[in-house]
């Protein structure tokens, strides 16, 4: 950077300002920029340069006033406007950076480190057209650089200019061949020099793997845009020069594949060019690696296109290949995903026996997709329980042959019992499940698997607190363990006991001078920071919750920064493949279940939240009848101040840890950052739009964004949400009859708003109303009021449990309850209960008892014991007194 | 039949719970805490868990005791197998690696390795002797809460040098 406008003596000094800053002497550079300041006090240039000294310093907003001053005083200077954008960046806020990066090139176009950086900057904000622009300026100012190329053609390839991404590199790799070759010669006339020669041979070899890695990049372009054809002639024609011999038979093996079911060219036009190919070189990477289950399908995928078998599953090739392959583990588990009956019962027993044999407490990891099948389930019993019967025969038997016998190892039957109790577990009959994990302990009382599997046995059973009661007991066993410990601080935060796993928690995280929440916070670990939000949530803490939601929100958001270093380090490495599929990870990562989670959380929290706040604002004008007190005032001042601090604790993350200033420091209990949500719905509908891009196709979501848009009055957007839902529901309606009970209700409060916003139907656009109104009468099945809907979903669905809880708590939300009184009659009715065979979901179950317990309907008592005769380990179906009891009994064994 | 193999590990306050639950499932009597204060501040060496796999099926604490005419002896509190892994050499890998401590540099001074059996448990004693221990006085009423009442001491002589494997 030159300055313009300064004597020759001060511009030397603005020269040094820069030379401290990048060595990090940032008071010198103060002082300089103090002393030309002096001078010319409106110096703009010197302005900026100090603000962003001061930045180093973390004097965030001084930095920011400083650089704008200097803006103001020379608009005109690409300095300033470089200064400016860099202060953006190093606050991640890439918008507002490129925007000062592209003022700055106005004034200096041909500025090679301000396009860089800006290429940087939209890349992570993915603005593939803007990054098209720069990326083509510099290769056009420096066109000797190899990363401008590259860079020009990852940008063409990301924007879908598949095209021009290919002349870029074609272009590019014709100088290749040349530059490559010149070293080589240089490298042999050096030879004599021995360190020389090695640091020579090392550039020539990254040289090679670059050159290969691109020569791959050209490829995947190629297949990515379909033309398998001119990507296989393309990789044999430079086979020579991809030092990758794995990623080139893969990439063969895919693309001949993928030319064969293509069918894009004539079958004996494939002859001729490929005859067989795509089996060998299928073959020579199974022969490299016959446990790759890619490979495996690759093989299914032509075996069932040379026999033109439809079926999904393969048995034949499979088969075909385990000849080949006996030693294949990942070939044996494939063939009982598609044997069955006879063939499967032989498969599972060779498969399962040596596993139970040596002791493998993942097994039913391993085997639990075999679940999905129904006849399985049942092989996979008797299987079982026959090595169950052999095992035990052989144990009392032992005496009398024990030479026989001497490889039955004594923990087959401990190891057969432990995947019992899972297989019944998984079928959901918690009594044989237990019956097992017991046989189990009895047999080996010190192994600690399976004081945790009971624990999951009690879990899915519902039974929360002898869930907790089993995993302590398994912690105890082993205080070393991590995991064991994890596993009691989940239950405990099921539990809403949140101290306590706090104090768990505690057991592993002491780091010193760190505070225990910043500690868990640096960690970023999600999944506990996810149970307490959803445990605080529970307990109406929303403040505690929000912060902790917004503590995972913030993982992700460090997870997508964390790409920014790579845009400059792939493209120098050359490692182009592996960074576009880093690139394309990023775009969905709040697809992530951890993610998902967190935002349905938060839109929870926001309707919640706007909630108290009209009932709040309700009480308000009740109380500003009755006395003239100042309230409104005092309350817009502390949000006003709080929203200062939000924008401190911002600043302070920056430096995140040191002196206590961390994230999870400042503001543990997120009283202020509560307080500084203005608008709960408008941060709602922010994340529903997030979850309706990442995850539409869960109802959860859906109900979510209707909830949401009712909330807010917004009709459209509440039919868009219900006719969503309606289609969801058609495509999974017989397995999941829950959600269609679900679905009908939601139908019902769709038409209970309706009612109450009909005026809101003559402001919408006239181009939609009729529209509109259609799906409106579709969905309220012919134009129903609500009143007539219920009485019609009445009619048909009153002997459904589900249908029945579900309306009656939409009706006691409503506060309607009491109108329609019928409903909760029926909820209290034994007979109504019985008189259905169907045995309702526990989930259901549990939902009617909450239900009567917050209405106080003393029938609830006679309801737990009848659910228990159903459920008989579900905490919900025990009596209140019982369960304080043994609440109290777990605590006071835990404080031992 | 060829022996099970085992590892050898040590006891500290982490998995001082998994030598509770041996005990108690091995030993009719019901050991206190005061044993297992005393058996987790012993010397290493005389507290030994046998694990098979990776989990725990038996395991021996001594103690080490000094006569009053200065005699140097090694007590076994306990050495115990659960049951499905008995009849497979356990016991007598622990027993053994008991009595390879005093060809070791800091228990050469001990003079006698013994143990308490209670009469009626013909298997232990058989186990003992096998091992090269002799049986010894019998102590009447010995223990306070089972039945027979009544003890045998057995005991192996070890003099300087000697090999003490039999």
């Amino acid at each position: 950077m030159v300055s313009s406008s300064l004597p020759s003596k001060e511009n030397s000094v603005f020269k040094n300002i820069l030379k401290y800053y990048e060595t990090k002497q940032y008071k010198k550079a103060l002082k300089s920029a103090d002393s030309i300041l002096k001078k010319f006090p409106n110096h703009g240039e010197t302005l900026a340069l100090k603000g962003l000294v001061v930045a180093a310093l973390n004097r965030k907003q001084e930095a920011y006033d400083l650089v704008r001053q200097g803006l103001k005083n020379d608009l005109k200077s690409h300095i300033c406007w470089h200064v400016y954008g860099l202060l953006y960046r190093g606050d991640q806020d890439y918008k507002e950076a490129a925007k000062a990066y592209l003022q700055a090139l106005k004034f200096d176009p041909e500025n090679i480190q301000i396009l860089r950086d800006l290429a940087l900057l939209q890349i992570q904000t993915r603005d593939y057209d803007g990054l098209l622009v720069t990326r083509r300026k510099l290769v056009t100012i420096k066109p000797g650089i190899k990363n401008h190329w590259l860079g020009f053609a990852v940008a063409c390839h990301l924007k879908g200019e598949m095209d021009i991404a290919l002349k870029v590199l074609e272009s590019f790799e014709s100088t290749l061949g040349k530059s490559s070759d010149a070293p080589n010669s240089a490298a042999s006339e050096k030879k004599k020099e021995k360190g020389a020669s090695q640091e020579a041979k090392v550039a020539e070899l990254e040289e090679k793997y670059e050159t290969s890695e691109t020569l791959l990049y050209h490829a995947m372009i190629l297949q990515e845009m379909g033309s398998w054809q001119t990507a296989l002639t393309y990789l044999e024609e430079n086979k020579g020069r991809i030092v990758d011999s794995l990623s080139y038979l893969e990439f063969r093996a895919n693309l001949l594949v993928q030319l064969l079911c293509s069918q894009s060219i004539s079958s004996e036009e494939l002859d001729r060019l490929y005859a067989g190919e795509p089996e060998t070189c299928i073959l020579q990477l199974l022969d490299m690696n016959p446990d790759n289950v890619e490979y495996i399908q690759l093989y299914e995928t032509v075996y069932r296109f040379r026999k033109n078998i439809h079926s999904s599953n393969c048995l034949e090739a499979l088969n075909e290949l385990e000849q080949r392959y006996p030693y294949s583990s990942s070939l044996k588990r494939l063939i009982l995903q598609v044997a069955t009956e006879d063939e499967f019962f032989r498969r599972f027993k060779s498969y399962v026996c040596p596993f139970l044999y040596r002791g493998v407490p993942s097994l039913m990891t391993d085997c639990k997709s075999l679940y999905l099948d129904n006849s399985k389930v049942d092989i996979i019993e008797r299987v079982l329980s026959e090595f169950y019967e052999k095992s035990l025969n052989k144990e009392t038997t032992m005496d009398q042959n024990s030479t026989e016998d001497g490889d039955i190892p004594p923990d087959a039957t401990l190891w057969c019992l432990y995947f019992m109790a899972q297989h019944f577990d998984m079928k959901g009959d918690t009594e044989q499940a237990l019956s097992c994990i017991r046989r189990a302990i009895d047999h080996t009382p010190t192994l600690v698997e399976a004081y945790s599997l009971q624990s999951k046995i009690f879990k899915h059973a519902g039974g929360m607190l002898q869930s907790l009661a089993s995993a302590n007991e398994a912690r105890k066993l082993d205080l070393a363990d991590r995991y064991l410990n994890c596993q009691c601080i989940k239950l405990a935060l099921r539990l809403d006991m949140i101290s306590l796993a706090e104090t768990w928690m505690s057991l592993f995280t002491k780091e010193e001078g760190v505070k225990e929440s910043q500690n868990i916070y640096d960690l970023q670990v999600i999944w506990y920071e996810l149970e307490c939000a959803e445990s605080h949530f529970r307990l109406g803490e929303l403040p505690q919750a929000l912060k902790k939601w917004k503590a995972v929100e913030r993982h992700f958001q460090d997870i997508y920064e964390d790409q920014f270093d790579f845009h400059s380090y792939c493209l120098r490495k050359t490692t182009l493949r592996a960074y576009v599929r880093v690139l394309r990870l990023e775009d969905k990562l709040l697809g992530q279940k951890y993610y998902i989670r967190t935002a349905k959380g938060l839109v929870k929290l926001f309707l919640k939240m706007s909630e108290l706040q009209q009932r709040k604002s309700e009480e308000n004008v009740t109380l500003e009848n009755l006395s003239l007190s100042p309230k409104n005032n005092s309350n817009s001042d502390k949000n006003n101040k709080s929203h200062k601090d939000m924008n401190n604790n911002r600043t302070n993350s920056q430096s995140s840890g040191v002196g206590g200033s961390g994230w999870m420091e400042v503001d543990p209990n997120g009283e202020s950052l509560y307080e500084s949500i203005q608008d709960p719905l408008g941060e709602a509908s922010k994340y529903i739009h997030t979850l309706e891009r990442y995850a539409g196709e869960d109802i959860q979501v859906q109900i979510l964004a209707l909830d949401v848009a009712m909330k807010r009055e917004k009709l459209v957007l509440s039919l868009k949400a219900i006719v969503r839902m309606s289609r969801l529901v058609v495509h999974k309606e017989e397995n999941n009859s829950e959600d269609f009970y679900l679905f009908l209700v939601k139908k019902l409060q769709f038409a209970h708003f309706l009612g109450q916003h009909s005026h809101n139907m003559e402001q919408l656009p006239l181009s939609i109303t009729s529209y509109v109104k259609e799906e409106c009468h579709r969905i309220c099945e012919g134009g129903k009021t609500f009143e007539s809907l219920l009485m019609h979903y009445w009619d048909l669905y009153r002997d459904t449990l589900a249908f029945l809880v579900y309306l009656a708590e939409l009706l006691e939300q409503l506060d309607i309850l009491s109108k329609y009184s019928f409903v909760l009659e029926s909820l209290v009715n034994r007979k109504q209960m019985t008189s259905n065979n169907i045995i309702p979901q526990r989930k259901i179950c549990e939902r009617h008892v909450l239900l009567l317990e917050r209405l106080g309907i003393s029938f609830v008592e006679e309801l737990r014991s009848f659910y228990r005769n159903w459920y008989p380990y579900s905490d919900c179906f025990q009596s209140p007194q019982e369960i304080q009891s043994t609440k109290h009994m777990l605590l006071e064994e835990l404080k031992k | 039949m060829a022996s099970l193999p085992i590892r050898l590990g040590n006891l500290h306050e982490k998995n001082l719970e998994q030598l509770k639950k041996l005990n108690s499932s091995i030993f009719p009597i019901r050991y206190g805490d005061r044993f297992y204060e005393e058996v987790l501040r012993a010397h290493p060496d005389l507290v030994k868990l046998a694990y098979y796999h990776d989990f725990l099926i038996g395991a021996y604490c001594c103690r080490k005791e000094v006569s009053s005419d200065k005699q140097i002896k090694i007590y076994i509190l306990t050495i115990g197998v659960l049951a499905p892994y008995r009849e497979r050499g356990v016991g007598t890998q622990l027993l053994q690696s008991i009595l390879q401590l005093v060809k070791t540099e800091r228990w050469k001074d001990v003079t006698e390795i013994y143990a308490h059996v209670q009469t009626s448990n013909e298997e232990a004693l058989r186990f003992y002797q096998k091992n090269g221990f002799e049986i010894g006085e019998k102590k009447t009423n010995y223990y306070k809460d089972i039945d027979p009442p009544d003890c045998y001491v057995v005991y192996k002589k070890c003099t300087k040098g000697e090999q003490v494997i039999s």
